[in-house]
């Protein structure tokens, strides 16, 4: 008789939802809608350095969540729903571990830990005053001329530009901007070279 | 005096920090339509923008493509793992149905049950307000009037009744209580008053009153249909042609000036 049933795996997530707020074959739907995005829930954990244990813990939160709240989803995109609810229940989780950790004990380091060279001990005019006007002004005029430079790029360039200096490595702003990693490769070297040459005499090595 | 140079991604990274957006974020909706090519053009740049100056929308990017294109691993621990899932979410699923009402993930009876004895109360006492209030109207006798209420079946042999007219008090209303016994009297269709001077000479009437449910009949007594001295004030009930005098109370009759 299971030969007669439609093939559950053939139905869309909208589909599935549909069903599973309708109660019709409720297990079976929710278990191929579990089958369809546990491994995305559980890689979106890990990537955010959770370990095995946590990972599981927050993977089944997220989708006790989809189960409970499910008949709250009026349509869309069934991925992103889920997306939302699984960094809900990471931030949620984040939130929880501050608060743990507000509630923790303090306990004081000996001084020779903090301080071995007994610097705290020092007058106040050895300390390092801030920064000179002069230096404080040139330190201006250095991030106008950046701006101007970065302002002169094309907006490809630029963007690679920026996400290196947020410190992504090229596979994920090929990604984040859906490129080839060759292209933000070429965009990068180019870009290096036009600051060194338009800032050269302001910066030292690019840096990035 | 020698100065170090900074690096231009130092720099850059200070620029960057200064001008990050900390509103405006984008969907996880805009995200996913990013990463699945399906943003018209001059929206799909302005995402790339907004994606290189908001690291946290670069880094929520890097975490739904983790989300949508999981590593496939069809390893015994990667199984484990599903099924142990699989089993928790059941657990928690079944401790929460223990925990609350019959009903599923709709709200059960207990809750539901909760509201409608809340209303129930509710209307009862705004009812019964309005109830009380409405007595109290019918009960209340029009300004200038003086208001006598009259259980007649205690006053069948009690001393005269005095009915005093005067500053505050021009006219009379009277409320006649029907119900008290024992035993109360039948009701009928219609009442009549009379007030008979003690010869027996009727000197004002009013006909064709009719009590309200559970209520008194009320009667307007004006001062020029009784002179003063002593009275009797009867009532009659009338079903079709059919009289019968229910109660007679004595009076006495006072004009103050």
């Amino acid at each position: 008789m299971n030969d007669q049933r439609p093939q559950i795996a053939l139905f869309s997530d909208a589909e599935l939802v549909s069903r599973i707020q309708r109660g019709t074959d409720l297990d079976e739907s929710f278990r191929e809608l579990f089958r369809r995005y546990h491994g995305g829930v559980r890689h979106f954990f890990r990537r955010k350095g959770l370990s095995g244990e946590e990972c599981a813990d927050l993977t089944q939160e997220t989708f006790f969540r989809v189960h409970r709240y499910i008949e709250t989803f009026y349509g869309g995109s069934v991925k992103g729903w889920l997306f939302s609810i699984a960094l809900n229940v990471y931030r949620n989780e984040v939130r929880r571990c501050r608060a743990d950790k507000r509630r923790g004990w303090e306990v004081p380091l000996p001084k020779e830990a903090t301080d071995p060279q007994g610097l705290d001990d020092r007058r106040p005019e050895m300390i390092a005053p801030g920064p000179q006007p002069e230096a404080e002004a040139l330190s201006r005029e250095r991030l106008r001329a950046l701006q101007h430079s970065l302002d002169g790029m094309p907006p490809q360039m630029r963007r690679c530009v920026k996400l290196r200096v947020w410190g992504h490595p090229i596979q994920q702003i090929a990604h984040i901007l859906g490129r080839a990693p060759d292209t933000v490769k070429v965009h990068l070297h180019k870009a290096r070279k036009r600051l060194q040459e338009e800032l050269g005499q302001r910066f030292g090595e690019p840096g990035f | 005096m020698t100065t170090t140079r900074p690096t231009v991604a130092t720099a850059m990274r200070s620029l960057l920090e200064e001008n990050a957006p900390t509103t405006g974020h984008l969907s996880p909706e805009t995200l996913l339509a990013h990463q699945e090519g399906a943003l018209a053009s001059a929206a799909r740049e302005a995402v790339r923008e907004h994606l290189s100056d908001c690291p946290q929308c670069a880094e929520r990017l890097l975490d739904l493509e983790a989300f949508t294109h999981p590593r496939e691993t069809a390893t015994e621990e990667a199984a484990m793992a599903f099924e142990t899932d699989w089993r928790g979410v059941q657990q928690r699923l079944r401790l929460r149905t223990e925990r609350s009402p019959p009903g599923g993930r709709s709200r059960g009876w207990g809750f539901w049950g909760g509201y409608a004895l809340a209303a129930t109360f509710l209307i009862a006492t705004v009812g019964l307000a309005v109830r009380v209030a409405m007595l109290e109207h019918h009960l209340e006798a029009p300004r200038g009037f003086q208001s006598v209420h009259l259980d007649l079946a205690r006053r069948g042999t009690a001393a005269p009744l005095t009915l005093r007219f005067g500053p505050g008090a021009e006219n009379l209303a009277l409320f006649l209580y029907l119900e008290e016994g024992p035993p109360p009297p039948p009701r009928y269709r219609e009442y009549a008053v009379r007030l008979e001077q003690p010869e027996g000479t009727v000197v004002w009437t009013q006909e064709g009153l009719r009590a309200e449910a559970n209520g008194p009949l009320r009667i307007f007594l004006p001062p020029a249909a009784a002179p003063p001295g002593p009275a009797v004030l009867r009532l009659f009930g009338r079903e079709g042609e059919r009289e019968e005098e229910i109660r007679s109370v004595a009076v006495e009759i006072l004009h103050q000036p």
